[in-house]
């Protein structure tokens, strides 16, 4: 009941991903993340598509865990570097970077309109195509220096050529077993049905905290 | 995008994950660094749909690594995909239908120099148009460039025969 009741206080609006206001967050966030080298514009813009965009479906609690062990980094950053304001603004500018990237990556697998399927598809099967690689790369490579630690001149191209060739081969295979399995669980799709566009209080605090880290930038450069 | 078949996706996919792996290995020549790109092998796999296969892995590297960034990110794709591209358009079919194996061998890595070769002279276009005061800068990359493309070269022409040989329909 005591559940039911802190649920009824937490402002519960839905979000329309269709809007051009989506698109529009969207540019911003492209344009911040180039100008990632400083912190205020970084912090400030992002404020906007945090508030708009990105939240929504428990931002918070998904990078939870994140933010809390980059709070040790950024610690040790703090102590050690050389000058405490200077430590303060990496150490946010450290937060705010991992924090929007890792928003990106969430993103990419939810429905967004303007971004085209095949696009999406591409996207996701590629980060999943690297770890694939350095799998086959990593069991190729092993054996390659256990077996001709010396190559030398054209045989040294050689080996480099046919082991691409060969982990791209085999890596091949194991993609599309990879992409037949997503298929048949409910594709790509699938990653949508779960997702409740709702603004929550998590999602509150989570916007105050990029707030409290743009005050503290600002509060050192007037300082 | 259109080129781009759902049955080709996966294919395409991991040739960008090869293509974001190989761009990550930085050689140091001189002043300039320059990266393997494998750009040959993936135009005479792909064709066309090596854009959007390229467009990814140089996105993920600008979100990721700050390699390249977003506002170049264009440019980027173009520098990079063209000449793959360009590629496939003169050797694609010989080397893909090519039963003479010294003559597929000499086209493969023809292919490979000149994909690398044609990005670099693209690059160092684009800065010299950029600003006149780049044109040192663009001379040091378009020379750096030389070593990679025959290191390239070879590599193509290594990869397209074993894959002829061994997995002739992945080409």
């Amino acid at each position: 009941m005591c559940e039911n009741f802190a649920l009824h206080f937490i402002p519960d609006f839905a979000f329309d991903f269709k809007s051009d206001t989506s698109k529009f967050c969207l540019v911003i966030f492209a344009c911040v993340i180039s100008f990632l080298k400083d912190p205020r514009a970084l912090i400030l813009a992002s404020i906007l598509p945090a508030a708009l965009f990105f939240i929504g479906d428990n931002i918070f609690k998904k990078l939870l865990r994140l933010n809390i062990i980059n709070l040790f980094a950024v610690i040790i950053i703090i102590i050690t570097w050389p000058d405490f304001k200077t430590g303060i603004e990496a150490g946010i500018l450290i937060t705010v970077r991992m924090n929007l990237i890792c928003i990106i990556f969430l993103r990419i697998g939810f429905n967004i309109p303007f971004v085209p399927e095949k696009l999406r598809v591409l996207i996701i099967m590629t980060v999943r195509g690297v770890f694939i690689l350095r799998e086959r790369f990593y069991a190729s490579l092993m054996s390659l220096r256990l077996r001709a630690k010396n190559l030398r001149g054209l045989l040294k191209f050689k080996t480099i050529a046919y082991l691409i060739a060969s982990g791209l081969l085999r890596g091949s295979e194991r993609s599309e077993r990879i992409y037949q399995v997503i298929e048949m669980r409910g594709g790509f799709k699938g990653f949508n049905q779960d997702i409740k566009n709702k603004f929550n209080l998590r999602d509150v605090l989570y916007i105050l905290i990029f707030t409290i880290y743009a005050g503290v930038i600002i509060f050192l450069n007037a300082a | 995008m259109k080129a781009l078949k759902s049955g080709k996706l996966v294919r395409t996919a991991l040739l960008s994950s090869a293509f974001f792996l190989a761009s990550l290995i930085n050689i140091k020549v001189g002043a300039a660094s320059t990266h393997l790109t494998l750009i040959a092998p993936m135009g005479i796999i792909l064709g066309w749909s090596v854009f959007p296969a390229v467009f990814v892995a140089l996105l993920l590297q600008a979100v990721l690594f700050q390699f390249g960034g977003l506002v170049v990110l264009g440019v980027n794709v173009l520098d990079m995909a063209l000449p793959g591209l360009i590629v496939y358009i003169i050797f694609g079919r010989s080397i893909k239908n090519g039963t003479n194996k010294f003559l597929t061998s000499a086209l493969s890595f023809l292919a490979g120099a000149l994909a690398v070769m044609v990005g670099a002279l693209m690059l160092s276009t684009f800065l010299y148009a950029t600003d006149n005061n780049f044109l040192s800068m663009a001379e040091i990359l378009l020379l750096a460039h030389i070593p990679l493309a025959l290191i390239e070269g070879i590599i193509t022409l290594f990869f397209i025969a074993w894959l002829k040989r061994s997995a002739p329909d992945f080409l």
